[in-house]
């Protein structure tokens, strides 16, 4: 019998941030829109605005067009501020394709 | 929001992040997200968002390091447990198809004899997946490629240089380009470990044995700790020279007089210093380099490098992304071209000026071609404004665009491998102090390094 142990090549991982906490409704709560600007978002964005603000009246929207768009402009510390200043509490982000 | 398949591409872009490797997202077939889509798919989907963004919940409850342990087989002999091991590999997505070497923990010792780094320090994090490349995880690449140590201080210098901030690698990993790191080496280092810098360039060779083992290394790090799987983390659509990438040493021998390494005339590095130069290219084209014969020699010289400028000068929005810090490419000579060129009064200065000037596009061609909205989206300022210039350079300055001197001893060709590089990174290579011990044994075990013809 021979045994061969070999080491997973893989490497290492480390989980440093853990996913935020769901929101137990999108009533009364800010929803921003954030785009790269790519892969007809200009068209899909929109739509999903009209549902959610048509879903939840009380929901405030931040539309993509407000933010930074395009992948260099949402993949950055600033825009993640941004939200948070705005005080946003959610994010749909689009699209990956 | 992401389309069916590129589920892999999100998570290993939230693990690159520091998240777990999951993500809430809502996903659709690739068709909405094509122009003049029918978006209906989007429309009857909407609720999933809000799913998403209230009732999901994460795998992962608490932070910390997650260290892989090793894998055990057990069979009816060496060979069995060999081939276990590459079944195993396969099913774990850590292969590429061809036959891996068991990274046992004597290999990767053996391996580790190439540096005298401490094996648990951290070379970088491989995006998008964020695996935490050690000097150990690089060992253990290596080993599997069929490597030996004298390749470890090339392999840790490319790795180095494709981690390297501008090089963008996050990016390059996931990209549906065809992208692939090319690794030039400068130095003495690169007779010395049997890299190529003749005939058979980019391999295979078996005289010249290191840079598919080094090249293949790298893409097995990409691969494994970056996640960079083909069609999951990578969406490459064609793939490019992946098996081994392109790795090899600049005929440094064959330089004309007054001509200096490409270390040198990129990076002002010191000739004889061993260093590598890494950026991503996107392919390479054989360009026909001689005349028919019958041309007078400046006739031919100016001729063949009308040839490449022309070839240059194609409207590749890949230009945009290296516009303003990075290069258009490499174009690599043999010392034979390299000669001829220098006899008829051409440096490298000269060559770089006379391609740059010779490529550069029409706006009417910018235009027509939609190069136009490219340069106008680039995330470089100077890029954008450089719209307005007619005709248009493929990059800020001849600086740029590199010129090795590398190849069989032959006149026939030019290559040029085309860049999609924001940055050049150039690292210099650390060898351990039991050297020259390291290069004495491999050539008990290889015999003589050179371009030896046993036939």
């Amino acid at each position: 019998m021979s045994t061969l142990e070999v080491f997973d090549p893989s490497g290492a991982t480390e989980v440093t941030t853990l996913h935020a906490t769901r929101l137990p409704s999108l009533d009364g709560k800010k929803v921003a829109l954030l785009s790269d600007d790519m892969w007809q978002s200009h068209r899909i964005l929109p739509l999903i605005g009209a549902y959610l603000s048509a879903r939840f009246p009380s929901l405030t929207l931040v539309r993509e067009t407000e933010l930074p768009m395009g992948n260099s402009g949402i993949d950055n510390d600033d825009t993640a501020q941004l939200l948070a200043d705005m005080g946003v509490d959610a994010v749909v982000v689009g699209n990956a394709s | 929001m992401t389309r069916e398949d590129f589920v892999g591409v999100v998570r290993n872009a939230v693990a690159g992040l520091g998240f777990d490797a999951d993500a809430p997202m809502v996903t659709f077939p690739i068709s909405p997200f094509l122009v003049g889509s029918d978006l209906t798919p989007i429309e009857e989907g909407c609720a999933r968002f809000v799913e998403g963004l209230t009732d999901w919940q994460p795998r992962a409850e608490q932070t910390g390091l997650r260290q892989p342990p090793k894998l055990k087989v057990e069979a009816n002999g060496f060979e069995a447990a060999f081939d276990q091991v590459n079944r195993r590999f396969l099913v774990n997505r850590w292969g590429d198809g061809l036959p891996v070497v068991p990274p046992t923990d004597e290999r990767v010792a053996r391996i580790l004899r190439g540096t005298d780094r401490s094996s648990d320090e951290v070379v970088g994090k491989v995006m998008p997946r964020g695996g935490i490349a050690t000097i150990e995880t690089v060992a253990v690449a290596l080993a599997m490629a069929g490597g030996r140590p004298e390749y470890l201080p090339v392999l840790l210098g490319a790795v180095g240089g494709l981690l390297h901030p501008g090089i963008e690698h996050d990016k390059i990993q996931a990209t549906s380009g065809s992208t692939f790191p090319v690794v030039v080496v400068n130095g003495p280092i690169g007779e010395a470990i049997r890299l190529n810098a003749g005939f058979g360039l980019v391999g295979p060779d078996p005289q010249h044995p290191a840079g598919a083992s080094i090249g293949r290394a790298l893409r097995l790090i990409m691969q494994n700790v970056g996640g960079a799987l083909p069609g999951v983390g990578s969406m490459a659509m064609f793939g490019g020279m992946r098996y081994t990438n392109a790795v090899f040493a600049e005929d440094e021998a064959g330089l004309p007089a007054g001509w200096a390494p490409l270390a040198s005339t990129r990076f002002a590095m010191a000739p004889g210093v061993n260093a590598a130069t890494v950026y991503i290219a996107t392919g390479a084209s054989n360009i026909m380099r001689r005349g028919v014969g019958k041309e007078a020699p400046e006739e031919e010289g100016t001729q063949s490098l009308q040839r490449v400028a022309a070839y240059l000068g194609s409207p590749n929005p890949h230009y945009t992304h290296g516009w303003s810090r990075g290069t258009p490419g490499l174009l690599v000579i043999s010392r034979v071209v390299a000669g001829q060129l220098a006899g008829l009064g051409w440096d490298q200065a000269r060559i770089r000026e006379f391609l740059w000037t010779q490529s550069r596009i029409p706006a009417e061609t910018v235009q027509r071609t939609g190069l136009r909205q490219w340069i106008e989206q680039a995330p470089d300022p100077d890029t954008v404004a450089s719209v307005s210039l007619d005709p248009w350079p493929i990059t800020r300055s001849s600086e740029q665009l590199m010129v090795c001197v590398a190849g069989g001893h032959h006149p026939t060709h030019n290559f040029w491998m085309q860049a999609y590089a924001p940055e050049v990174a150039c690292v210099p290579l650390e060898l351990p102090a039991g050297w020259d011990r390291l290069i004495a044994e491999a050539d008990d075990e290889l015999g003589p390094a050179g371009q030896a013809c046993i036939v």
